[in-house]
């Protein structure tokens, strides 16, 4: 879980809730909005269709019995009406907060104090992260966080709520107020509000928001090495080739600036085979998955892409790479999806890598994010895509080359198949 | 996420409430033309077209006008607009795979809006169950008879009362029946409107529903004396018969146990439930609205069933009341089980027929007003002692005259709690021809008790418990609450 906890708390949410907010991730593929076409001049739905619509909207607006929500959120309302007759479960409507934290994941990096939050009955726990501005203001771990700025932070808000009230931008201040419990505090302990909160203190830290970035993957060097055939067998030997393992959990912008550091860094401590973990990977961005595969292919397809309007495309990964001749496998599971399975698909169709683990999630489909001029968004699917060898995803997915008894580790026989490299 | 989504977005708008289903079962026929709660007094005000007497607000314009207005009349709306216009253009610019109907698309919206607002009793309706809607309350229609409901767990139609010498009872369709198939085509994963559509036809025509009966083992298993009984609705199983066997109306086996004349049954004794096929003969049904009936050792009490609230409710129950009570009864039991409403005006002209002068109910209104509706005319109920049998199933109009009546201290509430409607819908028909129901107003008793949501509390609660509905050796005919009505009376009347 290490390897997942992200650096503000928004993160670990949907993972610890096992939501499947990943499991839907969407790829984007900013390519094809710098291409859009402009907006169709006739309303799809026509106006005489639409009148049904201000009918019924005027109607509630005037005679409702009751609390409404806001105009706004009623309109929110109708476009996820909307969307569900489109009866495809990766088209779908977000809110404006909810677009804000998926735009910041998806980024890889945002305006926050470097914390992770925990939601507890009492309320929303702070966790700083070491060396991030949290910290460095005094918060602790364990703080009950009661108020970002004038809002108070009730046990029933939304998490989302909380983040999007904590990240702001890089450089604006954000006071914090929190309560501390526990008689180790040294500071103003003349509280007199009584037996219950005897050992509790509510402080305030005024915090400069600082860039956050959340890593999509993390590295090391296994302990085995790269020649041996004996998996168990540990590497002693100074200056033996080593096998470098990258696990790789989201395809967010920053990933192929990423994947090459890690790359590099690994051979720099002796790695010369390299194993590719995307299981969980949920997928994310089109041009991450194209621009990570790029590193490990020669040129080549990587992924074929089919249009609403009957187009193709076929994208190619540039010729010549940092790795593309690194001896690789990669670990996939039935959680490995979209982008990780166009670069699992790719590698492997172009025989540059072998995939062992389960067979994948299986979404071929392509989504924009479109923003609307209130910050929500809108995932429309927009493409099917296919493997180099026009190997249809949805919605098996991919078969490993190595099929490996579910709930097994796969990292030692990935070692040894690497070794046959 | 998306499941999120999907879990606030009813697909098909009021019909598939399910609590709203399962409760006041729409129906089949004229009688339930209130299909209760879901109509409820909106409806009343809507078809009788006289707000006066309804005491709908000013605020409240007819249909008619609000049609009226055009696109400028919906200033208030249009700085969020922009956004929905934005979603629909890029939608239909970039989807990959097949557009969805422009109006399926556009309902969908409107529907959107609805899920909004919180109130399951604010709903819309697509023009096709618009105008089955319509013909409920435009009256009798030609039909099987039966009181439906929806099933979620088999996801297909339930027979939750098929009324007594009806055509499906007469074919020996029974309560809790579910219809698999209507003439070969499948219900489940359907919705009731379209089921009940597919079962409606000319007078005289023929209807094949195939059924699916769950039979207790215990019955499955003693059931050998059922087969000289059963011969005519043999003739309609699947297994002998194409399943179209001619099996008209009142040549139903006599006997009514469910279980009985499954030959298959012997031949399996594990089996627990059976598939077949009965054919029912169409006919103009007319429910009857009141039932009179008269009970105890000498036929000292009188028993008055009112099953809707139509508009001859307020008289029927006037004349069969002032019958009683001019004659030999010395009391009465009112019997609102199952009564799902109907029109506001007949619950006032019930409330009146029990209480003079007195309030019936108070009505509250978005606008803050408040509407009080007293009793019409004199009472004839004089000093007879009264019971109201209600349950869940009481609803709306009913829990307005039970109300009424307990607060006024004039009659004993016998049964379960009360299902608690007490809203107010107006349905608006818009220019393509949908209905939007919309919740308007609240009501409270004459002492102010909220009935929304609660329903009303019983003085005496009679209910079975889950084993005493699950013993299948409990007599089906076995009625606690009129029991329980009969020994409070006979008690009362021996003092």
């Amino acid at each position: 879980m290490i390897a997942l906890a992200f650096w503000v708390g928004y993160w670990s949410f949907p993972l610890l809730q096992g939501t499947g907010t990943f499991v839907a991730a969407a790829p984007d593929n900013p390519a094809h909005q710098a291409t859009d076409s402009p907006l169709p001049e006739d309303t799809p739905l026509a106006d005489d269709r639409m009148r049904a619509f201000w009918e019924a909207w005027d109607i509630l607006e005037r005679d409702f019995y009751g609390s409404k929500p806001d105009a706004l959120d009623r309109a929110y309302g109708a476009i996820r009406g909307l969307t569900e007759t489109f009866d495809d479960p990766y088209t779908y409507f977000l809110e404006p907060q909810p677009r804000q934290l998926e735009r910041d994941e998806l980024r890889g990096r945002f305006g926050g104090v470097g914390a992770n939050i925990e939601r507890t009955d009492a309320g929303y726990v702070l966790y700083p992260l070491v060396d991030q501005p949290a910290a460095r203001a005094g918060i602790q771990s364990g703080d009950l966080l009661l108020r970002v700025d004038d809002d108070p932070i009730p046990p029933e808000m939304e998490s989302d709520q909380v983040v999007a009230r904590v990240r702001g931008p890089v450089g604006s201040t954000v006071t914090l107020t929190i309560r501390r419990t526990g008689a180790d505090t040294n500071t103003g302990a003349d509280s007199d509000t009584g037996a219950d909160t005897a050992l509790a203190q509510d402080m305030e830290f005024a915090i400069e928001r600082a860039e956050i970035e959340t890593p999509s993957l993390e590295w090391r060097l296994l302990e085995v090495c790269a020649a041996v055939t004996d998996a168990d067998m540990a590497c002693t030997a100074p200056g033996a080739p080593r096998v470098g393992y990258i696990r790789h959990t989201l395809f967010s912008e920053r990933s192929p600036a990423e994947m090459e550091v890690a790359i590099t860094e690994l051979q720099t401590q002796g790695a010369v085979r390299f194993i590719l973990d995307l299981r969980g990977n949920p997928g994310g961005l089109v041009s991450s998955a194209v621009g990570v595969a790029d590193l490990w292919l020669d040129g080549g397809p990587v992924y074929i892409e089919q249009r609403a309007s009957g187009s193709e495309e076929i994208t190619h990964a540039e010729p010549g790479a940092l790795a593309e001749s690194l001896p690789l496998v990669i670990i996939v599971d039935g959680s490995s999806a979209s982008a990780s399975e166009i670069v699992a698909g790719a590698l492997q169709d172009q025989n540059r890598a072998r995939l062992i683990g389960e067979q994948t999630y299986g979404k071929g489909s392509v989504q924009l994010i479109h923003e609307l001029s209130d910050q929500s968004s809108i995932h429309v699917t927009n493409a099917e895509w296919f493997t180099p060898n026009r190997r249809r995803i949805s919605p098996d997915g991919l078969t490993p080359d190595v099929v490996i008894v579910p709930g097994s580790d796969p990292l030692p026989q990935a070692v040894l198949l690497l070794a046959e490299e | 996420m998306n499941q999120e989504i999907q879990s606030t977005q009813p697909v098909q708008g009021w019909l598939n409430q399910p609590r709203f289903l399962l409760i006041l079962g729409l129906v089949l026929m004229l009688g339930a033309f209130a299909a209760g709660l879901g109509m409820g007094f909106g409806a009343g005000r809507w078809s009788q077209d006289t707000p006066s007497l309804m005491g709908r607000p000013a605020a409240a314009a007819p249909a008619a006008e609000c049609l009226a207005e055009d696109a400028e009349g919906y200033g208030e709306l249009s700085p969020h607009m922009p956004v929905f216009q934005e979603a629909v253009n890029l939608l239909w610019r970039d989807f990959y795979g097949e557009l969805p109907a422009p109006d399926a698309a556009v309902y969908a919206a409107i529907q959107g809006i609805v899920g909004t607002l919180d109130d399951p009793n604010t709903s819309f309706m697509l023009p096709v169950d618009a105008d089955f809607f319509r013909t409920n309350l435009e009256g009798a229609f030609e039909g099987i008879g039966a009181r439906v409901g929806w099933d979620e767990t088999e996801d297909t139609l339930l027979i939750t009362e098929p009324f007594e010498n009806q055509p499906a009872w007469l074919a020996g369709i029974r309560r809790d029946d579910l219809i698999l198939a209507v003439d070969g085509e499948s219900l489940v994963g359907r919705t009731v409107s379209e089921a009940v559509q597919l079962i409606r036809g000319p007078k005289g025509s023929t209807v094949v529903l195939t059924v699916k009966r769950i039979i207790p083992l215990s019955d499955a298993a003693t059931s050998d004396t059922a087969t000289s009984d059963t011969t005519a609705s043999a003739g309609a199983r699947n297994d002998e018969t194409a399943g179209d066997g001619q099996f008209p109306a009142g040549e139903t086996p006599a006997d009514d146990t469910p279980a009985d004349g499954s030959s298959a049954s012997r031949e399996q004794t594990d089996l627990t439930h059976e598939v077949f096929d009965i054919a029912v003969v169409r006919d103009r049904i007319e429910i009857p609205t009141i039932s009179v009936d008269t009970l105890g050792a000498e036929g000292e009490i009188a028993y008055i069933r009112l099953n809707t609230f139509n508009e001859n409710a307020g008289q029927l129950v006037r004349e069969a009341v002032s019958d009683a009570a001019t004659g030999d009864a010395r009391a009465l039991i009112f019997d609102l089980r199952g009564n799902s409403g109907g029109l506001l005006r007949e619950a006032i002209r019930v409330t009146s027929v029990f209480l003079e002068d007195q309030t019936v109910l108070l009505e509250r209104f978005s606008d803050g007003t408040t509407e009080t509706y007293t009793t019409v005319g004199s009472a004839v109920i004089g000093d007879l002692p009264v019971v109201v049998l209600v349950n869940g199933g009481s609803a709306s109009a009913s829990e307005i005259v039970a109300g009424a009546l307990q607060d006024a201290d004039r009659a004993t509430l016998i049964g379960s709690t009360t299902y608690g409607k007490g809203s107010v819908q107006l349905p608006h028909t818009l220019s393509d021809g949908s209905i939007m129901r919309v919740t308007i107003a609240r009501w409270y008793t004459p002492l102010d008790r909220t009935i929304d949501g609660i329903g009303l509390q019983p003085d005496v609660i009679i209910e079975r418990t889950e084993e005493e509905a699950a013993d299948p050796d409990a007599d089906p005919d076995a009625d606690p609450a009129l029991d329980a009505a009969l020994d409070y009376l006979g008690e009362l009347l021996a003092e």
